[in-house]
Formats: structure tokens, C-alpha cells, sequence
């Protein structure tokens, strides 16, 4: 052979190189077809995390949330800062998560609960957060806040504040899903100095802490049976001088949030006369300390002022009763004096 | 002889250099293609299924710049759940061209048909087209999502294993003990509010889980703390509609808490009871306990080059 094939060797390799050249083309674009769709899972799987994450705060919240309040319920003493208590123990569960996470899924994570406070509706716990997920090129950064209802049925939360006031004076028990004070109440009463504290010898208080729907609560005075119905049922009601459940936690009789107030119901009286049922002979007093909790523990400004008798129930045998001042008697419906 | 043998091995070269730019160049084009109609069709599928689309677009019949997202309106609350809603389907039905044609690209076409799980309901055929046998390319797009059937309202509902609550008869000589008595019959109770709006806007009905009770000592009761009552109803096999008695019940305050009273012999409960509340006007053939909450359908979304 001469030099002249060699040439035309080369000339004809020149040609396959455009197919060649193709066919990387093809196989980048491929390449790049899958790093799409890599990058589309990826991030769905970011936002998934993401989402998982704020749904366990609220989880994880409630639970916490419970658990605090019955550890304050059994032991009777109060937190001593229950918004940091309960932000370091959120942190403590989302930490764990956030562990799991990393191990099992291969991302970046990092949950930090910012602050715990009070949130506008007081049946509710507000928990703001920051979740930050990386995965690879995609990372995610979210300011969360959440608002934690205190009256999910699921988990029911005590009311705390009886069980830490009364503690020092012979304690309290629950009995029928009420928190029934015996000897205790009006033990710690008299020990202040309030006026006819002996009216509240066994009386009761509400144990869960429940919303009540006879809303506007004005409702509660048009008919006696409404009222026996939201006692009966240990119903909550909204009140600026109420505390928040957050400070009923630490102990507090009332505090500057916007809380609740629940009615502490002294004992029924037994009816003993035949023809005028509300009669003076029934009762030993007819005036006391009114009957709304927020009133009766406040401790700290000296604010038990005293309220006159409604009678809202006499059903032959007994009488049952509550007494009200007239801002609250205006409160609920009732008629001032 | 050599440039001749030469020329022979070139032909060949050419001729397969000439092929694989030929395949390639369509796998190429077909992928790329390809590709883009799968990306549109799952973003396109996104759009209906993830969002509510223009605010209050199902109620007006303008299709200028609305977004036709078909997932219900959660008014602000945090569901994340997406649950379609029947009456945005049924108005994308209507106008099914002129809307996707906001969404999808000009020079494609798309079907959309929703098949409920219950063998026994029609398939809902949202757009009708079918592809030309001549199209090139068509993605299809298969998702399960919830759909909601009717715009019903649950306003109390007495089911097994809810915590029970204290109604105003209790302790009362006129009127039923509390649950936890013993005694032959079983009373749940369950409070609702009711205003004058909603007598306005919507039929009530009670309903039950299954239809036919078989405990025939199964009772309803509707009052009022301060208009306490004993008359029982009895249960139908079908929807009950209630509004003569909640407006009696009602009567001319703004808005009160009324009471629901079941009365079994049972207990735990065998039945579930609800309480709906209905848009005004709806015939009782559409109240039936099988549309009372979201149904598992399959979405499937077709999209094809015209």
C-alpha cells in the first residue's frame, strides 16, 4: 500500500465523528433529563420534610403540653417559668426527630423552637419555630408559628391552679371529672383573711379545661338551666382578669394576658323548708367570696371581693348555688343589685 | 485500484455515519419532546389538584385569566390535606376548553376524567376528548386525590367513642339520667349552635350510619337548655330534615345552643348519628350518608400535541 490509504482512513474517520459527537450529546441530555427529575424528587422531598416536621410541633406541643400540666397536677408545685420549661422540652422532642431524620434520610436538618407564649385565643398555646432542611443543592428555610389548642379532646388538659394553691392546705381530689377541694379551699381562704371563707367548704371546681359554647355569655342568665348545664360540664369562659394557662401553670391567681376564669361552686345546700325554698334558714351565708377562680386565688393583690347568692337549681331535695358580684353577674346576664 | 477501495469504505462509513444521525437525531427530538409533555402534564396536574385556582372562579362564568384549581377553599385554616371540591369540577366541566387553555400551552389538548373508588358511581368526565390516532406524543397523569361530593356541614355528630358530655337534662325529675346510669336505654348528647343566617341558608338533616337501624328502641331528641322537652322522634331509614323544629326551637333570638339526644339501647353506640347542614335547596336525593365525607377518586389527566 501507499501513503495515498492512509489518508482516506483518516477522511472516513473524520466522518464518524459527528455520529460520535451525536451520540454524546444524547447521552448528555439524558444525563441532564435525570438530574431534573433528581432535582423534582429532591425537592418534594425537602417540602415533605419540611411539612412532616411542623405537624409533629403541633403533635409533639399537645402532648407536651398534657404532660406538664399533670406533672404540676400530681405534684402540686408550680413551674417556675413555664414558657421556657416547656420551650426546652419541645426542643428536646424536635431534636430527636430531627436526629432520626438525619440518620435514616441523608439531609440537613435543624429545628429550633424560637419562643412558647400567649396567643390572641386563649385556649391556645402560640409556638414559633424555625425549620431549615438541606438536601443536597436544595435547602428550605421557613419561620413557622403555630397555635396550639389546649382543649383537644384527644388530649385532655387539667386545670392546674387548684392543685398548686391548695397544696399547702390539705391538697385536693378528683372525683367524677371534678376537682372536689373538701376542707382545703376554705382552709386557705381563712388563712387570708377573706370574709366568710367557710361558705366553700366542699366545693368543687372544674377538672379539664373545656370551651364552653354558650357563647355570647350573656346566654348564661336567661335561664337557670343553662347555667347548671355549664357547671355541670366544667366549662371555661374567656376573661381579660383571668390567667392564661400559662401562668396558671406557674401558680398565678391572675396575671397581664388575656386568660380565662372558671366558677369554683361552693356545696349545695339541702332544702329543709317545705314552703319558701329559697328561705334564709337554708343558708348560712348569703353572702361570700364570688364564685369565679380568677377571684377567690388571688393572692397577690388581695382582690376576693365578696358576691351575693344565685340560686340556680332546687330540685326538692337541694338547692344549688354560686355567688356573683355585678361585674360579673352583668358578665354573664344576671340581674345587678 | 486503492483510491476504489478506499471509495468503497467511505460509502460504508458515510452510509452508517448518515444512520446514527438519523436515530439519534430522533431519539433526540422524541426525548426532548417528550420530556417537556411530561413536565407539563405533572405541572399542569399540580395546578389543579394542589391549588384553589382564581378566588370564587367556580361562581362566575368569565374564563378571562382564571386559573381553574380545583382543591377546596380552606378559608385560612392549616388543613394540609387537599381535598377537591364538586362544585369547582362541575363548573370546569362547563367550560373545560376555554379554562385549560389558561393552563396548558397553545398548540396541545388535554381529557381529564375522575373515577370514584365505589364501583357503583359513574366516572365523572370532566373533558371528553379523546387523542387523534395520528398524535405523537401524550402523557398521561394518574393521581389519587380526595373528593368531596357534597357541601355538607356537620354540625353534631353522636359517634362511638367520642367523649361524652353532660346535657341540661341531667339531674332532672323531667328528662333522661346521664350516660353512665345503669339503666335499659343509653342517651348521647351533643350540643351545636345554630343562628338565624344559617336557618336562612341551609336545610338540616339527621342522618344515620347504617340507614336502618336495628335497634328499635332508637330515639332523637332536639331542645334547648331553656326549652327543655321529651318529644322523641323516630328514625325513618332515610334523612330526616329538621328545619320546622329548629326553627321552633330557634324562635326569635339571633343564635342559640341547641341540644342533639340520641337515645339507644346499646352501648357502646352501634349507629353513628350526624347532624348536617345542607345548602338550602338541595334535593334529599344528594343527602346520603356515602357523600357525607371526602371519597378516594382517581384523577387521570391525559395531554396530548395537536
Amino acid at each position: 500500500m501507499d501513503n495515498k490509504g492512509y489518508v482516506m482512513s483518516g477522511v472516513s474517520l473524520l466522518l464518524i465523528l459527528p455520529a460520535i459527537l451525536l451520540l454524546a450529546v444524547f447521552l448528555d441530555m439524558t444525563n441532564e433529563g435525570i438530574g431534573e427529575n433528581t432535582r423534582v424528587i429532591s425537592s418534594g422531598s425537602v417540602l415533605n420534610t419540611v411539612k412532616d416536621l411542623e405537624a409533629h410541633i403541633m403533635v409533639a406541643g399537645k402532648e407536651i403540653l398534657k404532660s406538664e400540666a399533670d406533672g404540676v397536677m400530681n405534684s402540686g408545685k408550680p413551674l417556675s417559668d413555664s414558657r421556657a420549661t416547656i420551650k426546652d422540652d419541645l426542643q428536646f422532642v424536635m431534636d430527636q426527630k430531627v436526629q432520626n431524620y438525619k440518620e435514616n434520610m441523608g439531609m440537613e436538618l435543624d429545628c429550633n423552637i424560637t419562643s412558647v407564649g400567649n396567643s390572641e385565643d386563649p385556649f391556645a398555646v402560640q409556638i414559633n419555630s424555625t425549620i431549615y432542611v438541606e438536601k443536597g443543592n436544595i435547602t428550605h428555610l421557613e419561620h413557622i408559628s403555630q397555635d396550639i389548642p389546649i382543649t383537644d379532646p384527644r388530649y385532655p388538659i387539667p386545670n392546674p391552679l387548684p392543685f398548686i394553691k391548695c397544696k399547702e392546705y390539705g391538697g385536693t381530689q378528683v372525683v367524677d371529672d371534678k376537682i372536689c377541694f373538701g376542707p382545703s379551699l376554705a382552709y386557705y381562704l381563712d388563712k387570708r383573711g377573706v370574709a366568710n371563707a367557710f361558705a366553700y367548704q366542699n366545693s368543687t371546681t372544674a377538672f379539664i379545661i373545656k370551651k364552653c359554647p354558650y357563647d355570647p355569655y350573656k346566654m348564661h342568665g336567661n335561664n337557670n338551666n343553662t347555667l347548671k348545664n355549664c357547671i355541670d360540664n366544667g366549662y371555661f369562659h374567656e376573661s381579660a382578669d383571668g390567667p392564661c394557662f400559662l401562668c396558671r401553670l406557674e401558680g398565678k391567681g391572675t396575671c397581664i394576658h388575656y386568660g380565662m376564669e372558671t366558677f369554683i361552686v361552693p356545696s349545695s345546700s339541702t332544702n329543709t323548708s317545705v314552703n319558701c325554698s329559697n328561705s334564709s334558714e337554708n343558708f348560712t351565708y348569703n353572702t361570700a367570696p364570688s364564685s369565679i377562680d380568677h377571684v377567690i386565688f388571688d393572692d397577690i393583690y388581695n382582690g376576693t371581693y365578696q358576691g351575693d347568692m344565685v340560686i340556680y337549681h332546687i330540685n326538692g331535695f337541694e338547692i344549688l348555688f354560686i355567688y356573683l358580684e355585678n361585674a360579673h353577674r352583668s358578665k354573664y346576664g344576671f340581674l345587678t343589685i | 485500484m486503492d483510491l476504489l477501495f478506499a471509495l468503497i469504505i467511505i460509502t460504508i462509513a458515510i452510509g452508517l455515519s448518515a444512520d446514527a444521525l438519523d436515530v439519534v437525531s430522533f431519539k433526540i427530538s422524541d426525548y426532548a419532546a417528550g420530556k417537556s409533555l411530561d413536565r407539563i402534564a405533572t405541572d399542569t396536574t399540580a395546578i389543579l389538584i394542589n391549588t384553589p385556582g382564581t378566588p370564587c372562579w367556580e361562581k362566575s362564568n368569565s374564563t378571562n385569566s382564571v386559573i381553574p384549581g380545583l382543591a377546596m377553599d380552606n378559608n385560612g385554616s392549616k388543613n394540609t390535606t387537599k381535598i377537591l371540591s364538586f362544585a369547582k369540577i362541575s363548573q370546569l366541566t362547563i367550560n373545560y376548553q376555554k379554562l385549560m387553555g389558561n393552563v396548558i400551552p397553545p398548540g396541545t389538548n388535554s381529557s381529564l376524567t375522575i373515577y370514584p373508588s365505589k364501583p357503583t358511581w359513574e366516572p365523572l368526565k370532566v373533558g371528553n376528548e379523546t387523542p387523534p390516532p395520528d398524535a405523537t406524543e401524550v402523557a398521561v397523569v394518574n393521581r389519587t386525590v380526595l373528593v368531596n361530593f357534597a357541601d355538607f356541614r356537620i354540625l353534631a355528630s353522636v359517634i362511638s367513642n367520642s367523649n361524652p358530655e353532660i346535657c341540661p337534662h341531667n339531674n332532672f325529675t323531667v328528662g333522661h339520667a346521664s350516660v353512665n346510669q345503669n339503666s335499659t336505654t343509653f342517651w348521647n348528647c351533643r350540643n351545636f349552635k345554630v343562628t338565624q343566617e344559617d336557618l336562612n341558608s341551609t336545610d338540616f338533616y339527621i342522618i344515620t350510619d347504617p340507614l336502618i337501624l336495628k335497634d328499635n328502641k332508637a330515639r332523637w331528641l332536639l331542645d334547648r337548655p331553656d326549652n327543655m322537652n321529651e318529644e322523641l322522634g323516630t328514625f325513618q331509614g332515610q334523612p330526616l330534615l329538621v328545619n320546622d323544629k329548629i326553627h321552633v326551637m330557634l324562635g326569635d333570638d339571633e343564635e342559640t345552643v341547641l341540644w342533639f339526644h340520641i337515645q339507644t339501647s346499646d352501648d357502646p353506640l352501634s349507629f353513628n348519628t350526624y347532624l348536617v347542614g345542607v345548602p338550602k335547596g338541595s334535593s334529599s336525593n344528594n343527602v346520603s350518608i356515602e357523600y357525607l365525607h371526602p371519597q378516594p377518586c382517581s384523577f387521570v389527566f391525559k395531554i396530548w400535541m395537536e
